[in-house]
């Protein structure tokens, strides 16, 4: 039979933990709402801006862009591969980070030269502990999503881009399902009309007039559709770490109190053996005085 | 009542408006252009300023940023990094960051820094010119 002392020390250690987890509960679930107040209101854009940009595909003519460069001629060893994977900033939310990372880990096995941007500080101390190769120069908190991080990010990945030093460039986040999380690859550059255009789409209207000019247009179309895809990345993102922090935060809660349940049992078990060992000890002391 | 076509307005963080507008005026990067119902398919560039626009008889008026607009002879939809009306617009925040970015510019910036700083005093002057408007 344990310890009496020792059964009460664990009862309280474990409820110490219990106060912080119910706390980081109380905290994410409150952050959760206003990331999903956020999100609510990102998401029209998201899907409009995705909708629209197959449009405009769809309905200019076939021109030349950088935006739209395949780089075709371009042999697989010299390929180098962006990705940005958005991760969390802290640890404690369940299997967030680790399906992210895993995710990306897949991903980046696939290509010889890949460069990482990663969002989020669990992310990025993972993949430069591993010594892969992390812009160490983006350092993006992935906490609060705002516009101008957004732009930023943008601008870091687009003039890569533009100059060849990336051929291709990834998003690695996670989707927000139905309160499930799901770590999602979404791809940013190149543009590429034939990813975007769906079969079943059927052109209802006559091409459209891009003005002032195709270029002017374009220069300034893809990195505006980019900024908005990293911004809803980002928001959806943040809150799937809030709601994978706030189910780990229930669940750690939960057992807690299981465990203080049973250790309380516990207690009052060998409290129980304890006094009845004590009265057998008096009762047994008691009737050898009688004899005498 | 004149012919009206869907106008979708939409912010990064809000979907501002969706109503049957009869015309419709923006500023695009070489000037204001005005877009009625059946207009021919366009896309065009939005720069910060202030868009205007007619339903039910009466306009409307809201301050935009950097953006794009996607025109459909039925439908315009209408993209930008913010949006707001007037009223929404806090003067004073807008002036401190006229201010702040006007100061800026008087240094020496980088190429980089100086299209930033750039992009944010046009913000700027396009929420003073909506919001003193009133």
């Amino acid at each position: 039979m344990a310890n009496m002392r020792e059964i009460k020390e664990r009862i309280a250690s474990v409820s110490d933990i219990m106060k912080i987890t119910n706390a980081m509960y109380l905290i994410s679930s409150s952050k959760l709402k206003k990331a999903r107040d956020n999100l609510d209101k990102t998401v029209p854009y998201f899907e409009n801006i995705q909708s629209t940009i197959r449009h405009i595909l769809d309905h200019s003519e076939d021109f030349e862009h950088p935006f739209f460069d395949v780089r075709r001629s371009k042999p697989e060893d010299e390929r180098t591969y962006g990705y940005i994977v958005v991760t969390g900033d802290k640890g404690l939310c369940g299997a967030y980070n680790h399906n992210i990372i895993k995710l990306a880990e897949s991903e980046l096995a696939k290509h010889k030269n890949t460069a990482l941007f990663v969002v989020g500080a669990v992310g990025r101390a993972y993949f430069e502990r591993r010594g892969m190769n992390v812009d160490t120069e983006f350092l993006y908190t992935a906490q609060d999503p705002a516009l101008y991080r957004a732009r930023r990010i943008q601008e870091t990945v687009t003039e890569l881009f533009l100059r060849g030093r990336l051929d291709e460039v990834h998003i690695i986040f996670t989707k927000l399902e139905r309160s499930a999380e799901i770590p999602t690859i979404i791809k940013l550059f190149p543009l590429e009309p034939d990813l975007l255009g769906d079969e079943a789409y059927e052109k209802k209207y006559a091409d459209a007039e891009l003005e002032p000019s195709p270029k002017a247009v374009m220069d300034h179309l893809a990195p505006n559709y980019a900024k908005g895809l990293i911004f809803g990345v980002l928001t959806e993102a943040f809150c799937s770490e809030q709601n994978a922090r706030m189910t780990a935060m229930d669940s750690a809660t939960n057992s807690a109190k299981d465990m203080i349940a049973q250790l309380t049992l516990d207690y009052n078990r060998a409290r129980q053996a304890a006094i009845t060992q004590e009265i057998t000890e008096i009762v047994g002391g008691a009737r050898s005085l009688k004899r005498k | 009542m004149a012919k009206t076509f869907r106008l979708d307005i939409l912010a990064v963080d809000k979907s501002f408006c969706g109503v049957e507008c009869e015309h419709l005026i923006f500023p695009s990067l070489d000037g204001s252009r005005g877009v009625l119902a059946g207009h021919e398919p366009m896309i065009c560039c939005l720069s910060a300023g202030e868009i205007q626009f007619l339903c039910n008889g009466e306009w409307k008026r809201a301050v935009v940023s950097d953006g794009f607009i996607e025109i459909m002879p039925d439908f315009v939809k209408l993209f930008a990094d913010s949006i707001e009306s007037p009223e929404e617009i806090d003067l004073i925040r807008a002036e401190a960051a006229k201010q702040r970015a006007e100061e800026r510019l008087r240094q020496q910036l980088s190429t980089k820094q100086y299209i930033h700083t750039q992009a944010a005093l046009k913000r700027a002057m396009a929420r003073i010119k909506g919001a003193s408007r009133k």
